[in-house]
């Protein structure tokens, strides 16, 4: 009978969660990754690839077979890059835009890294930040600080994760201080003073951040253990690295 | 630490990219859909997650799974997207979450009405996990790796969540006449 209960909600979800056919979405994908393929020759001159030289071959190479197709994939990146410009910076501000210009222009990781950061901190303004979201690393772990309002969209921009966020979806146990290996990020809202940016990344995923030349931030960086942990401050001395513990 | 050239290497060209996400983008359909709740929007998360992880191929690491590791953009983008929905509806949402079906529907539309209900009733993780398990149909331990947690965890968030929702469907309020007898 159980049986018979939990077969008839899994064919509810399968008739309802069958995802739908997404090859516009993946052909939109496509014509964005070829724009941006065009645009950066690094990786061929640094000679990394770790996929044979057939799969290369066939994934660098358009539809040849089908020429209206690739305007057609021409078509929706640009509507869709349109769609992004003007919808995405709803609740987080320009910080996001800027991720994916940067993401297109700025020459080096470390300088996209950096001019990311730089216009997280610039543009973060919380518009109602609670009294208690002083989300220092020394306290527990606290949901309440993830309400912040833009600040999901900021911290899924830059891939991050933030450290106090737990349990859930993020895998990080509410209980211990373990950082799993995978970037987070930490932000200290000070009701009264600026915001202070801290990332904490396992080495491999370092980015080595290079602020803008006109920026009014500065990089103050720690290695703890196994992970490196940089603070972008607008102060003359890191607040927060010195209390993380690990 | 790795030097710069070895860490900033891309290991995925965005063509290599494009390619991979097209094979994976079902499964990271369903952990859109399962952070969300419900269908609509999850392609337009999907999309936005692609964007965001084209913009930091130079983290992924080729010895890493691609889909865990776009899997982690989509889910927060998802979140995001769930934050901003019902920060924007809490006082409707909460009223139709407590409100089940009504009759005046088919039975098969009234009991799938519940069902999504129900559904919405499970955290975001478990509600991911059923749907990795039940539509696109994962073995336990790609769930794992695709959501980070341990296949104990995986396996317990799939039996409670049905657990729940047969609960709840179950419930008189709640009472279909398309559930068991389906």
């Amino acid at each position: 009978m159980i049986d018979r209960e939990h077969e008839a909600i899994d064919d509810s979800l399968r008739r309802q969660f069958a995802p739908p056919s997404l090859d516009g979405l993946n052909d939109r994908i496509a014509a964005i990754a070829a724009s941006m393929g065009e645009a950066e020759p690094r990786d061929a001159a640094q000679g990394v690839d770790p996929l044979p030289l057939s799969s290369r071959a066939t994934s660098r190479e358009p539809p040849g077979e089908d020429r209206s197709r690739a305007l057609v994939l021409v078509a929706f990146a640009v509507a869709a890059a349109l769609v992004l410009v003007f919808s995405w910076p709803r609740g987080g501000g320009p910080a996001t835009q800027g991720t994916h210009d940067s993401a297109l222009a700025v020459a080096t990781p470390s300088q996209v890294a950096g001019k990311q950061l730089h216009d997280f901190l610039r543009a973060a303004r919380y518009p109602s930040p609670p009294g208690d979201m002083d989300c220092a690393l020394e306290q527990p772990p606290s949901p309440s600080c993830s309400a912040a309002e833009g600040t999901p969209t900021l911290v899924a921009n830059l891939g991050m994760q933030l450290v106090w966020e737990c349990g859930g979806l993020t895998g990080v146990s509410c209980q211990a201080h373990e950082l799993p290996a995978q970037r987070l990020m930490v932000v200290q809202l000070l009701p009264a003073g600026p915001d202070v940016l801290v990332c904490i990344e396992p080495p491999w995923a370092d980015p080595q951040p290079e602020l803008p030349d006109d920026t009014d931030y500065r990089i103050f960086r720690r290695t703890l253990g196994s992970y490196v942990l940089y603070e972008v401050t607008p102060l003359d001395e890191p607040r927060v690295l010195s209390h993380v513990k690990i | 630490m790795p030097t710069r050239d070895s860490s900033h290497a891309a290991v995925l060209t965005p063509a290599q990219f494009a390619e991979r996400f097209r094979e994976s983008s079902r499964v990271l359909w369903c952990i859109a859909a399962g952070v969300l709740g419900e269908r609509a929007q999850a392609e337009d998360v999907l999309q936005e997650a692609a964007l965001t992880a084209l913009s930091k191929l130079h983290t992924f690491r080729p010895e890493s799974n691609f889909v865990a590791w776009i899997g982690q953009f989509v889910r927060y983008v998802a979140l995001n997207h769930r934050r901003k929905r019902e920060r924007r509806s809490r006082a409707l949402r909460k009223e139709a979450s407590s409100e089940p079906a009504r009759d005046d529907q088919p039975p098969a539309a009234m009991f799938d009405a519940n069902v999504r209900l129900a559904l919405e009733a499970l955290g975001e993780t478990a509600r991911t996990c059923l749907l990795l398990k039940t539509v696109v149909e994962l073995d336990y331990a790609e769930i794992s790796e695709l959501l980070d947690i341990p296949v104990g965890t995986a396996m317990s968030h799939v039996s409670r969540a049905r657990a729940k929702m047969q609960k709840l469907l179950g419930e008189p309020q709640w009472a279909t006449q398309g559930g068991g007898s389906r």
